[in-house]
């Protein structure tokens, strides 16, 4: 395809593979990604396992970013340590509170949560607007566009090496994958979810009470996904504005998650390869002269191509 | 299954309480052991509009002045650009990418286009590895990326940041393009208020911000200055859904079906579901659309038809501005402001509307680049949002009420509406 759209394949192959870590920036970029699409990947995995899609985590992480700011704008008068938690436990209940609709119809009615959660994505990003518009506006900008204040240099999560802009929300994310690997997968309720997303029929002849796997995962999956506003917010971009809306991090994220079988560590590597491949591939785009959208479809077919590879790997071991 | 100890909300919440305890722990470090400070200055200028020369046509095209030695400088410089869409939409990105190839071609600097990087963190990618590939001046075309400008112009002082459409610049070398859209809006609206025989017209933004604003309560009082009865207007924005073709098409149709026969774009994916709407009219009665940013006459001719006029933002001198005083040396909290009055934005009138009607137009903007006539809007005087478009900041004043110019006879300061001030106006009907 490189070659195709007239670029260089040398220059490309290096510029895909080498510049993500040579390049000023590319080693942030990927862990600021990373940090996202676990965050997400692991909720969406969650709910996953239970047989429920939420393709809202994009809403989710935008509803987390805007708590961050409500919580800093209308509780400043809290102690530092305590509004400091206070903003990132609001974002997570932000992502929560956003999916507890969807969930309630799912498990109350029978909605398609794929069609709601796709909707609230809308009603996020107006909502985004209208809090960035007047509520959580920085008050000396009202001639450009609307954005909020910056935050305060306590109320960045710092990097781990002075220099080297990896924050600790890296490992931060890492344990808290490896702790929802350690309380998922090893116990039972990843027994309890899979059965609810393989037959419900099963699950209830089970015993296993299904609105209560169900409502589980999908605000987990949910509190996750704001919880990974509040990482991107409070250890990258430390303002919230329209540039922030315009992302494709939670669709990136139901990749990562079926890539890695909905399993916790699984979706760890697929976001971390992602993560790295995206980074190589607007690099490549520039140093190799290749369009975007060339870009975009080597992406499409290199996820094509892992699903393809996953499923025919289990046919072979199941034949 | 009984068995199990853990309920699955515990898990959840347990796992959170631990990130957050690792959080706070590395932010308290933080906090009792602080990196080095850096002091940001946010400042907030503003500009004078002059008007010079006379415009007898329009979208003429651009010629700027440099001396050798500029010219060698800027031929030796290394630009990149960002983009938030392809330069195919023939709009908001298609100008900027004409605009810096021409001058690419003219001065031979090195190039490079990052075109659809939607957000702002994707625009940081293509900033840091120009950075690191010693780029002189990166342009970062839309005020989605202010926040990135900024980053990047505090990471690499060497560097011009230029950001188009943005207002906050933190560090000296931030150089921001300002866009006022008011004049071309003001001659689209009165082109569009001679032309309607409904008198109903639709206004279609891509976001409340205050460019689109400021086109928009132009093209309002252009509008109520010509239209021969009080006009019904319907002015939606949408929630920065510049790329959104479907949902403007959607409401630009809506307009239509609702008995409007003009509506007013903003540009971008915006215009293309606009102008889509109107060619999907019947041919009558006839319905009008306009576009902004670029000359759709010389670029989709097919459009014609429908077409009120396009309103051209020049970016070819900014840019080339930018560059010049980069070269320089003088270039440190620079800005420049595209509007009406400088001649960086022109109305191209629609080749299918009246003679009378296009003659009318030009005759506006050859007044508001002479400078008889300056549209400008009441500004807050004081307070955090001083600066700003006061209509803008408080849109329910009742001296903000649209659809009240009043023109005196003979001439002069209208009343009514004081969302735009306009200093002269002459007769409507003693138009062309």
């Amino acid at each position: 395809m490189v070659v195709l759209a007239g670029g260089n394949i040398e220059v490309a192959l290096s510029s895909l593979f080498l510049n993500p870590i040579t390049l000023g920036g590319g080693i942030q970029q990927i862990f600021v990604r990373f940090v996202l699409f676990y965050t997400m990947g692991i909720g969406v995995g969650l709910a996953l396992k239970a047989g429920l899609w939420n393709i809202g985590a994009q809403g989710q992480l935008l509803i987390g970013m805007v708590m961050v700011f409500v919580v800093y704008t209308f509780l400043a008068s809290l102690p530092w340590p305590v509004l400091y938690v206070a903003m990132i436990l609001g974002a997570a209940l932000g992502g929560l509170l956003w999916i507890a609709v969807p969930t309630i119809l799912r498990v109350k009615f029978g909605a398609n949560e794929i069609v709601v959660t796709i909707l609230l994505n809308v009603v996020a990003i107006n909502f985004a607007f209208y809090m960035l518009s007047g509520p959580i506006k920085s008050s000396g900008t009202a001639l450009g566009f609307p954005h909020s204040v910056e935050l305060p240099a306590q109320f960045k999560i710092p990097n781990i090496i002075s220099g080297v802009p990896i924050t600790y929300a890296v490992p931060a994310a890492i344990v808290l994958g490896i702790i929802l690997y350690l309380l998922v997968e090893r116990t039972s309720f990843r027994v309890r979810a899979n059965t609810v997303g393989e037959s419900t029929e099963t699950a209830r002849y089970a015993g296993i009470s299904i609105p209560r796997v169900m409502t589980i995962t999908m605000l987990a999956a949910g509190a996750l996904a704001g919880l990974a506003g509040a990482t991107y917010l409070m250890g990258y971009r430390y303002e919230l504005d329209i540039g922030s809306f315009s992302t494709n991090y939670g669709l990136v994220a139901i990749i990562c998650a079926l890539v890695g079988r909905k399993h916790m560590l699984g979706i760890g590597l697929a976001s971390f390869f992602f993560a790295y491949m995206t980074i190589g591939a607007e690099s490549m785009a520039l140093s190799a002269n290749v369009p975007t959208s060339v870009v975009f479809a080597m992406e499409g077919i290199m996820m094509l191509g892992i699903l393809l590879g996953t499923y025919l790997t289990e046919r072979r071991f199941a034949a | 299954m009984k068995g199990t100890k853990r309920s699955g909300i515990t898990t959840i919440v347990g796992a959170l309480i631990v990130i957050v305890v690792i959080l706070l722990g590395v932010a308290a470090y933080s906090f009792a052991y602080p990196a080095t400070k850096t002091e940001t200055t946010t400042v907030v200028s503003t500009s004078t509009v002059s008007g010079t020369g006379v415009v007898s046509t329009v979208v003429s095209t651009s010629t700027v002045t440099a001396t050798s030695g500029i010219a060698s400088a800027i031929g030796a410089l290394k630009v990149g650009i960002i983009l938030p869409l392809t330069p195919t939409d023939n709009s908001w990105n298609y100008n900027a990418n004409d605009a810096i190839t021409k001058l690419q071609k003219e001065f031979g600097f090195t190039l490079q286009v990052a075109e659809q990087k939607a957000s702002g963190t994707d625009a940081d990618v293509p900033a840091q590895q120009w950075a690191s590939q010693g780029y002189n001046i990166v342009i970062f075309q839309g005020g989605q990326y202010q926040a990135e400008a900024n980053t990047f112009a505090g990471q690499h002082p060497a560097i011009m940041s230029v950001c188009v459409d943005c207002t906050v610049a933190n560090y000296s070398n931030v150089y921001r393009v300002w866009l006022d859209l008011s004049g071309g809006g003001f001659v689209l609206g009165a082109m569009a208020g001679m032309v309607s025989n409904s008198h109903k017209f639709g206004l279609v933004g891509g976001g409340d911000i205050p460019s689109i604003w400021e086109g928009h309560e132009g093209f309002i009082a252009g509008v109520t200055y010509t239209s021969p009865t009080t006009p019904t207007i319907t002015n939606t924005f949408e929630a920065f859904a510049w790329a959104d073709i479907s949902g403007a098409q959607t409401t630009a149709t809506n307009d239509y079906t609702n008995g409007a026969d003009v509506v007013f774009s903003s540009g971008d994916g915006v215009d293309v579901g606009v102008l889509g709407a109107a060619l999907a009219q019947p041919s009558s009665p006839q319905v009008w659309a306009s576009n902004v940013y670029t000359n759709l006459t010389a670029i989709l001719p097919a459009d014609n038809k429908i077409l009120l006029g396009s309103m051209v933002v020049d970016y070819y001198s900014p840019f080339f501005k930018a560059m010049e005083q980069f070269v320089s040396g003088n270039w440190h909290w620079g800005y420049t402001k595209v509007d009406m009055a400088s001649g960086t934005i022109s109305v191209q009138p629609g080749p299918d509307l009246p003679a009378a009607v296009k003659a009318a137009g030009l005759a506006l903007q050859a007044d508001i680049v002479e400078g008889a006539i300056q549209i400008s809007f009441a500004t807050q005087a004081t307070g955090p949002s001083a600066g700003a478009p006061f209509c803008y900041v408080n849109p329910s004043a009742s001296s903000c009420a649209d659809n009240t110019l009043t023109v005196p006879s003979g001439g002069g300061t209208p009343t009514g509406n004081m969302a735009a001030i306009l200093n002269y106006l002459p007769q409507a009907s003693s138009l062309p």
